[in-house]
């Protein structure tokens, strides 16, 4: 006999959050139980624990400084405000970056028509500033253009080309913060990889002297 | 195996490192095909500007301390309520409007197509009872026609004095010349 009755959909039931697979950055011993208990100094070394990588994504994704501290902001206040849910035995950081790949879709559509344009320009004055002038000359129209490559991807694409490529996160945990499986995190990288290179003009796609495959490179 | 067989696979296979034994027939293919090495290295290539193009997005950005004020100040706050919660208070707050002026409008639609009558309240629907009211309402306004004529007495005409100088009151009452037989009371005219 069938013990279990039908399911039902209950609103407002707590469910623990799962953050996945552990991920280099390691977690202070007991800082999300101390900040469960309401310890303010206890959220505020969580923030300076992950701040960086949670604005570093939402920087890559929105290319808006502005934009991306408001994410940063948004994101660290639910952690708190869901903190009772947090788990305490893997790192939150899959959470956290998944929240913020959620909040930078969510906000990037009715942002991104108004600060295009100084987001270009912004992006253009640091990029100068900070690169080498023979960097620039070697290879500022590729990387032009694969940055506007990286806008126009779909979403799913061009978060699993920040977590694997900009993080350096490995498939399992790419595909964890993305909530889907690493078959499916290849398979996005795949095609985000094809549509750029279908993006670069016909000479470059063509290989370069120098990075040709190398004999002893093959095991 | 040829090279549309190979591609995929082995460009997944170079590209997150997952060479192992079962790989010595794609390994064996691209040691003696160029144009695998050389989509292998096209691969690497574009993945290493890759890294370099994302990398540039975010070199020299930090976020700014306030972040960190505004946090801790949002986070002081109360939980908001959730989207369930906010739609029903927002339809609580719209029903205390909303209810009393829909009972408003319904009480001044029946006020308009039910006509009081002497014999109560009728039941007709507001159109019949209207299409009802308006048949009894011409019936009543129907005027019969007087017995005898009706004597139409000369609206009177009033001859004002211009005013000249300092004229008292009394003379400007007694200078007003009314028509014969129009009724007065006691100097007023009505």
């Amino acid at each position: 006999m069938n013990t279990e009755g039908p399911r039902s959909v209950v609103f407002g039931t707590k469910r623990p959050l799962h953050h996945g697979v552990p991920v280099g950055t390691t977690q202070p011993d007991g800082l999300v139980e101390r900040m469960q208990s309401g310890d303010l100094d206890a959220f505020e070394e969580f923030f300076n624990t992950y701040k960086r990588p949670v604005y570093t994504t939402a920087l890559a994704i929105t290319r808006d400084p502005f934009l991306a501290e408001e994410i940063l902001q948004d994101c660290f206040v639910k952690a708190y405000r869901v903190r009772e849910r947090l788990r305490t035995d893997v790192s939150p950081l899959p959470w956290l970056q998944r929240v913020t790949t959620n909040l930078c879709y969510s906000r990037i559509a009715r942002r991104r028509a108004i600060m295009e344009p100084l987001t270009t320009l912004i992006t253009n004055v640091v990029a100068d500033l900070t690169s080498r002038p023979e960097q620039v000359a070697e290879s500022r129209e590729i990387i032009e253009v694969l940055q506007r490559g990286i806008d126009a991807l779909p979403p799913k694409q061009q978060t699993a080309v920040i977590l694997y490529y900009l993080h350096g996160y490995s498939l399992a945990e790419a595909a964890e913060i993305a909530d889907c499986n690493v078959g499916t995190m290849k398979s996005r990288l795949h095609y985000a990889l094809k549509a750029l290179r279908a993006l670069l003009p016909v000479e470059r796609r063509a290989t370069a002297p120098g990075v040709r495959l190398a004999a002893d490179e093959l095991p | 195996m040829s090279c549309r067989n190979v591609s995929r696979a082995l460009l997944e296979r170079f590209r997150f490192g997952e060479l192992d034994a079962d790989c010595d027939a794609y390994l064996a293919h691209v040691e003696r095909c160029r144009n695998c090495q050389d989509e292998i290295a096209i691969d690497r290539e574009l993945a290493e500007r890759l890294r370099r193009a994302l990398r540039e997005r975010v070199t020299g950005f930090e976020p700014s301390p306030a972040v960190w004020r505004a946090v801790r100040l949002q986070a002081a706050d109360p939980e908001p309520p959730g989207r369930w919660s906010a739609l029903v208070v927002s339809l609580s707050r719209g029903m205390r409007v909303m209810v009393p002026a829909a009972a408003l409008m319904l009480a001044a639609v029946l006020a308009w197509s039910q006509p009081a009558t002497d014999d109560g309240p009728s039941l007709l629907s507001p159109l019949a009872s209207r299409m009802q009211w308006q048949e009894q309402l011409s019936e009543t306004a129907s005027v019969a026609e007087p017995e005898h004529e009706i004597k139409v007495i000369p609206s009177p005409s009033i001859q004002l004095p211009v005013p000249s100088g300092e004229m008292a009151y009394a003379e400007l009452v007694t200078s007003i010349k009314l028509p014969t037989g129009t009724p007065t009371t006691g100097g007023v005219i009505r």
